[in-house]
């Protein structure tokens, strides 16, 4: 009798043990969102000369309050300059160029887990560890500050600017058959 | 009872081992070097598309549940108190340009009799650049005994609409056919305006 009820006692637990295994791990499956197909919702043209592209992973850590996020982020960007916006002026047989502001874009790449939230956690015992939307928006907005400023820091920028001097003269040495005289008024760039 | 009480102790000491597994796989991820790379490109970029995506939180409706998982957790869902729906959107940027650094000095060819520049440019490459790093809530209502939404939640939600978004674009040619003729377009229009003086007819053609 006494071996029976602890068989019965076993199953009951085993069963129950494999059901919450199984709600835990399926539940994703169970509640997928619903995500609607992709519409475009811009096309714009430009005429941009790209000569930096950017790659970074960085960790994201952040607190309000009590309460603390650690993330990890992929970050792409490129440093480009708008060959619309070029002051040139024609002397003769010469083209004089004045290369403009440089132009720094910071996305989050498109690869998979791109963005992953490793721990949230409050430092009081029962507080919230949630973070809206919004206030991850304005941590997100403080790593793209960030990321702009370490580009400047670490000579990026600096290096576009030469690399596009050079890439400009050659481009239009070719394309007009002119000298070309690229001068950079600002060769450390605009981190303002 | 001394078989039950080993039960338990197994059971627990399970539970402890997967929950240090858990941790040990997060803290691995957390120390994983992190990547940084610089690349100097010569790309003429012509034009960009932004493709918007949203998707939407929300409880399993029992008349749309499929299979049992799902009316499991539609059951479940139906007979929590409150409310837990949100809908959330963001963009994905995709550019098109010309790689400047494979043309030669072969590609432009002047035609002095015919008065004709013929400009032959590398193809136009389409490529996505990344997506926005806010995400936009276009909706939350989270009520009575639900839990909020949180950002371990939205991050996960954002990788499934990313994965779906980028194959959308690649099984749908439309996104990168719209994007590559208004580069072409842009193009022509560059060169025709840089090179047509004195008179010269601009052909642009691309390899």
């Amino acid at each position: 009798m006494r071996t029976l009820k602890t068989v019965i006692i076993l199953s009951v637990l085993i069963i129950a043990g494999a059901l919450i295994f199984w709600f835990h791990f399926s539940k994703d499956v169970a509640r997928a969102p619903e995500i609607e197909k992709a519409k475009i919702s811009d096309i714009s043209t430009m005429l941009r000369l790209c000569t930096m592209e950017l790659y970074e992973e960085v960790p994201v850590k952040a607190s309000i309050g009590s309460r603390h996020l650690f993330a990890r982020e992929v970050l792409t960007g490129t440093i480009s300059f708008d060959v619309e916006k070029l002051e040139v002026e024609e002397c003769g047989d010469t083209l004089k160029i004045i290369l403009p502001r440089e132009i720094i874009e910071i996305y989050e790449a498109t690869e998979p887990d791109s963005y992953k939230v490793i721990d949230t956690w409050n430092d009081n015992l029962f507080g919230t560890s949630n973070f809206t939307a919004a206030e991850e928006n304005i941590i997100k907005g403080k790593v793209r500050k960030s990321y702009r400023r370490a580009v400047y820091a670490k000579g990026y920028v600096e290096c576009a600017r030469k690399e596009t001097a050079q890439n400009l003269t050659s481009h239009l040495t070719a394309l007009t058959d002119k000298t070309v005289i690229v001068t950079d008024p600002s060769p450390k760039g605009y981190p303002d | 009872m001394k078989k039950i009480f080993c039960t338990f102790l197994w059971l627990a000491v399970s539970g402890i081992a997967l929950l240090s597994g858990c941790d040990k796989l997060a803290s691995k991820d957390a120390g994983r070097n992190l990547l940084s790379e610089v690349k100097s490109v010569n790309k003429l970029v012509l034009a960009q598309m932004a493709v918007s995506k949203m998707a939407t939180i929300d409880d399993i409706d029992l008349s749309k549940a499929e299979g049992l998982k799902q009316t499991t957790a539609g059951l479940l869902d139906a007979i929590k108190l409150g409310n837990r729906k949100a809908a959330y959107s963001y963009n994905t940027y995709l550019r098109a340009s010309i790689d400047l650094s494979t043309m030669t000095e072969g590609d432009i060819k002047v035609n002095e009799s015919a008065k004709t520049i013929t400009v032959t440019l590398p193809p136009v490459q389409t490529e996505f650049i990344g997506r926005d790093m806010e995400i936009k809530e276009d909706h939350y209502r989270v009520t009575g005994l639900r839990s909020q939404i949180n950002a371990k939640e939205r991050a996960e939600l954002k990788e499934q609409m990313n994965a779906m978004l980028k194959h959308e674009v690649e099984v749908k040619p439309e996104f990168r056919n719209r994007l590559e003729a208004a580069a072409r377009a842009k193009c022509e229009s560059y060169f025709r305006t840089l090179l047509g003086h004195d008179g010269y007819n601009v052909i642009v053609k691309f390899k």
